[in-house]
């Protein structure tokens, strides 16, 4: 994390807000996803990508980018649920890591 | 002794928000948050704001319209710096059209942060 430099304190911060909050913003996704509330769904996605870039999670940032230019392009969102599944996983994922490396 | 630069950052993401004052305090600038559009206009009303930096979406008034606040209602010629996601490359361009100085995307690299800081400063003077 470019940003922090060699402040541990910052980073262990920013580490552990990522890790309260991002199991709620995943929900959040979900239940707009699950109610076809694209537009909500988008503000999320635009709000929640940027935290991963910081934090260096770009796997995840480019499953974010495939579902934003679904929902910006109006196509059919077939394939939203799917990408919706992997975004929650692979972020569940990485905060139990999180948790785990950092014991927080 | 110099007078501290006061920088007034709008941004309603909370990681972005923290890793921007981080980088500006620790720089030496003097921080003032919103992290919506209204507390940003709140603190620009009061007159002793030296540079906005401002994301474009935030709650209420969005970035555009806190450059539009900045340029037409207050009259005000502070540098104003809009932070953007890559891909909106439009509405960049009506920021500046809006009186925008200059913009950067995020995730931001410090080091350009702060030159283009120091470049719109220096261009105000």
């Amino acid at each position: 994390m470019q940003v922090a430099g060699t402040d541990e304190r910052f980073v262990l911060e920013m580490l552990k807000y990522f890790v309260q909050n991002t199991p709620v913003v995943l929900q959040r996704m979900k239940n707009y996803c699950r109610e076809k509330n694209w537009n909500d769904l988008a503000a999320e996605l635009h709000k929640f990508a940027p935290g991963l870039s910081f934090l260096g999670i770009t796997s995840v940032e480019e499953k974010i980018r495939r579902v934003e230019d679904c929902v910006s392009e109006g196509v059919m969102h077939e394939n939203l649920p799917r990408l919706m599944e992997e975004i929650d996983q692979m972020g569940t994922e990485v905060v139990n890591v999180l948790k785990e490396d950092f014991s927080l | 002794m110099t007078e501290p630069i006061n920088i007034l950052i709008c941004e309603d993401d909370y990681l972005t928000l923290k890793a921007l004052e981080h980088t500006l305090r620790n720089a030496g600038y003097s921080i003032f948050l919103a992290k919506d559009g209204k507390e940003a206009r709140e603190l620009l009303s009061r007159g002793n704001i030296h540079v906005l930096l401002t994301d474009i979406h935030v709650p209420y008034f969005s970035g555009l319209e806190l450059i539009r606040y900045v340029r037409e209602e207050l009259d005000s010629p502070i540098p104003v710096l809009v932070l953007s996601r890559v891909g909106l490359e439009d509405t960049i361009m009506h920021a500046f059209e809006l009186g925008a100085n200059d913009y950067i995307t995020k995730p931001f690299n410090p080091g350009d942060l702060l030159l283009r800081l120091k470049k719109m400063m220096s261009q105000e003077k």
